[in-house]
């Protein structure tokens, strides 16, 4: 078998992994994959996506262990390698690029040595110049002497990406490459990891949740579920004609039921303004410099109405969120919800100011406190705004829990018996306790997967309809933007480049931003097309790592 | 990430005593503690002898009157053991609890207020931290004796701004956390984001350093009674025993091994039992 596979081939043979309960993250996964071609692996959190994938570095996490199975790459056993094997495999045959690869760079490394150390043959100013060159890096003395905290996220993760190239791998593991990054970034990345996997024949392995991005970048997909293979094959076979039902699901969850047309058209007739944001300026002070971050921003949103404000990281979007929330003072500018101005400072609001501004944070992980129970958190809010006694308090959590569909049995619950999507629901009932009228939602789905991203956004716009609730969505993908949102904004560089009724501005975008996020919001039949037609560039394309 | 990585780097006798061979170990610790501080706690309900009489002839080997023999004035070496531990419990204990409170307290405070209390507050407590505590203790107990304030005095200002330095290292940590920001766009006071949001996140790394704080006060109240601060006569503590019977370790061992055995397993057990009440806040 690993004979036909190649130089640099990759040969999972029914490997099974288990965690120290007992339980089987892996099972059976086996998949073979030739020299040069590349594999996606795709499947929900928990699906043992991570686990293959360090298992191909021959590494299992604290509390796993490999049960039965084996892994061949590039000839070479992995599984029951020595020590010393195994490090020499790992700093020469495969390459690992892990979520956030600007982190695993060395904070007081200068770009130059952190390249450098992993090169192997010569290694010589000039050769790292040219591998920094080589990723759309300026490749001079200058550049490679600096520190990581001198460069731009995108130039980190080119860095990073160099850095990974350095050995000359011949297998590239990525794990959810990049997925902290905003969309333009991302794809400028993909890009530049496609290209240079390209161009050196490079075994690629790409993790991701994000179905759209794997079926854009390659060859065959394997689709993991609860630790086992449901599918694996041709990426575009598979994604045209899923056998599995999961696999199914993932495709419709990643464009099949989405509406073409706008759920929401322009909106409703423009009226007076609930929130309005007018002439916001705010900035962060570094030393004696004030760096603007967002700069004379308006925006207005009406009551039963959802903006949806988009922009690439350092855009200034979660700065105008902080403002409108009164957590930062702006420089300049006023918040005004149903008329009335609000204090800058959310210190100095009335409890019926705070109680109308309400916050649903991005992160499920951190969202709510670890160390409070979820009807104790309820409950809290409920008594401290709205001034209930304990027994309204807690018939009003009950069925607020009702209101975001959840069972009230889980009040009782740790947050950490919870899962991401319950806990955000969780977050949004805490929000609604205060009898919000407007609701802010910072990324509250980015780190869902997908199905449960819609369930999310859905209830979210059931509310907005039945509570007449104006709700101002801090968004990333058009996914979010076109399942709820009625309005749009755009922001670039702390300013409004683009904004009006989301059919307006993603019919024609404008701006370069709103191009790049609608280009991202191919559908999966999009891609494939596109993908045909530049099929045979691709080395290791799809007649040699079809189905057996 | 600083809350959490200070007890993995902290845990390795703890990690192996999770391990199946471990796990044989932790009775042969645990009883002996529990023993020890059982007896320090409702020794001197226990004691067959009355505190400070003299009942036999001094440094007496084991033997079926005396359990242990007698010491250097000739009384129960037992009773003398069972009447010696309360001090040597409750005086740390004491010192623990109240450094443990000023100094979370402050961390906690500074931590998320910043700003310029933060820098006065951090400058104090630098200062503070050079001091050696023996040397503080000594000060203090010239002008006030060896009593239980001098000890948790000398613990309070040596050991709080450790602590205050760890609760304000993982207060900055968790004050980030997105549930803080809502519960202070929801209104709620300081002192209660402290209280609910806070503390309960950092409760982890402050109990697991308590344990060692109360191993550094134990230590202080023996070196104090070993250098002659100790309690008076009769009062006696197992460090004082130490001091005393040295000078007859070759006639009756016991007066010497046994108050010492004493402190080893109290300060042992203590540091345990506290890093696995931490082990819990972690998860």
């Amino acid at each position: 078998m690993t004979t036909s596979s190649g130089i640099a081939g990759i040969n999972v043979d029914r490997l099974t992994v288990e965690d120290h309960a007992g339980h089987a993250v892996l099972r059976d996964v086996s998949f073979t994959l030739s020299s040069g071609a590349s594999l996606g692996i795709v499947g929900e959190s928990g699906a043992g996506k991570t686990t293959l994938a360090l298992s191909l570095l021959g590494h299992f996490r604290p509390g796993l262990r490999y049960i039965a199975g084996s892994i061949h790459v590039a000839d070479q056993e992995i599984l029951t390698a020595s020590p010393p094997d195994l490090r020499n495999y790992r700093r020469t045959v495969i390459s690992y690029l892990g979520q956030d690869p600007a982190a695993a760079l060395t904070p007081n490394m200068r770009v130059g040595s952190l390249v450098e150390e992993l090169m192997r043959g010569g290694r010589s100013a000039k050769l790292v110049n040219a591998r920094l060159g080589a990723v759309g890096l300026p490749g001079n003395r200058d550049f490679a002497s600096r520190y990581p905290h001198e460069l731009s996220g995108g130039q980190l993760q080119r860095v990073a990406i160099a850095r990974a190239l350095a050995p000359n791998p011949a297998v590239l593991v990525l794990d959810e490459p990049s997925a902290s990054l905003d969309l333009m970034t991302r794809r400028l990345i993909i890009q530049e990891i496609e290209r240079q996997v390209r161009l050196r024949g490079i075994t690629l392995v790409m993790v991701s949740h994000d179905l759209n991005m794997v079926a854009r970048s390659v060859d065959k997909l394997l689709v993991l579920h609860e630790g086992a293979v449901v599918e694996e094959g041709n990426v575009t076979a598979t994604l045209a004609q899923p056998l599995h039902p999961y696999t199914r699901e993932l495709v419709a969850a990643c464009d099949g039921k989405l509406p073409s047309v706008l759920k929401n058209g322009s909106g409703p007739q423009r009226r007076s303004p609930l929130l309005s944001a007018q002439g916001l300026v705010a900035s962060y002070r570094r030393g004696k410099e004030r760096n603007s971050v967002v700069d004379g921003l308006s925006l207005t949103l009406e009551a039963g109405e959802c903006l949806a404000l988009i922009g690439m990281s350092g855009a200034g979007k979660s700065t105008v969120v902080n403002c409108l929330l009164g957590l930062l003072e702006p420089d300049t500018g006023t918040v005004t919800v149903a008329g009335a101005r609000l204090a800058p400072r959310v210190q100095d609001r009335t409890v019926a100011e705070r109680r109308s501004v309400q916050f649903v944070p991005q992160d499920p992980q951190g969202s709510l406190n670890p160390r409070r129970r979820v009807g104790d958190t309820l409950l809290h809010a409920l008594r401290s705004m709205r001034g209930l006694s304990r027994s309204d308090a807690e018939t009003e959590a009950r069925r607020l829990m009702e209101r975001v569909r959840l069972s009230p049995a889980l009040l009782s619950r740790f947050p950490r018996q919870l899962s991401g999507g319950e806990r955000q629901r969780i977050a949004i009932a805490r929000a609604l306790a205060a009898k919000p009228r407007v609701l802010i939602c910072d990324e509250v789905t980015s780190a869902l997967d997908v199905s449960v991203e819609a369930s999310i956004l859905d209830l979210i716009d059931e509310l907005k309809r039945e509570s007449h609730l104006a709700v101002l969505l801090i968004a990333h993908d058009l996914r979010v933007v076109r399942r709820i949102a009625d309005r749009v904004t755009v922001l670039h560089d702390g300013r409004v480049v683009e904004q009006g009724a989301v059919s307006e501005v993603l019919g024609t975008p404008q701006h370069e931003f709103t191009r790049a996020i609608l280009e991202a919001d191919q559908t999966l039949a999009e891609i494939g097309e596109e993908r045909l037609q530049r099929n045979p560039d691709m080395p290791g394309g799809f007649e040699t790592s079809s189905m057996p | 990430m600083t809350a959490t990585s200070y007890f993995r780097n902290d845990g390795r006798i703890h990690r192996y005593l999770r391990t199946g061979t471990g796990r044989v170990l932790i009775p042969l610790i645990a009883v002996p503690g529990i023993g020890v501080v059982a007896l320090a706690m409702f020794g001197p309900w226990l004691a067959p002898q009355a505190l400070g009489a003299t009942v036999a002839a001094p440094f007496l080997p084991p033997g079926d009157d005396y359990l242990f023999g007698t010491d250097r004035l000739g009384r129960d070496l037992w009773s003398q053991i069972l009447y010696g531990g309360r001090g040597m419990l409750l005086v740390p204990l004491a010192a623990t609890v109240a450094t443990v409170v000023v100094g979370a307290a402050a961390g906690v405070t500074i931590g998320y207020l910043r700003g310029r209390i933060e820098a006065v507050t951090l400058a104090v407590l630098d200062l503070l931290l050079v001091l050696p505590p023996v040397l503080v203790m000594l000060v203090l107990a010239t002008g006030w004796g060896g009593g239980a304030p001098v000890i948790v005095l000398t613990m309070v200002l040596t050991g709080a701004p450790f602590l205050a330095r760890l609760a304000r290292a993982s207060t900055l940590e968790v004050s980030q956390a997105p549930y803080v920001q809502v519960s202070v766009t929801q209104g709620d006071s300081t002192f209660t984001i402290l209280r609910r949001e806070i503390l309960p996140n950092i409760v982890g790394p402050v109990v697991a350093d308590s344990g060692m704080r109360f191993v550094g006060a134990l230590y202080l109240v023996a070196a104090l009674s070993l250098l002659g601060f100790g309690p008076e006569t009769p009062n006696t503590n197992w460090a004082v025993m130490i001091r005393e019977n040295a000078e007859g370790a070759g006639l009756n061992l016991w007066a010497l091994a046994l108050p010492t055995t004493m402190i080893a397993l109290l300060s042992i057990s203590a540091n345990l039992v506290l890093q696995s009440v931490a082990d819990r806040f972690v998860r």
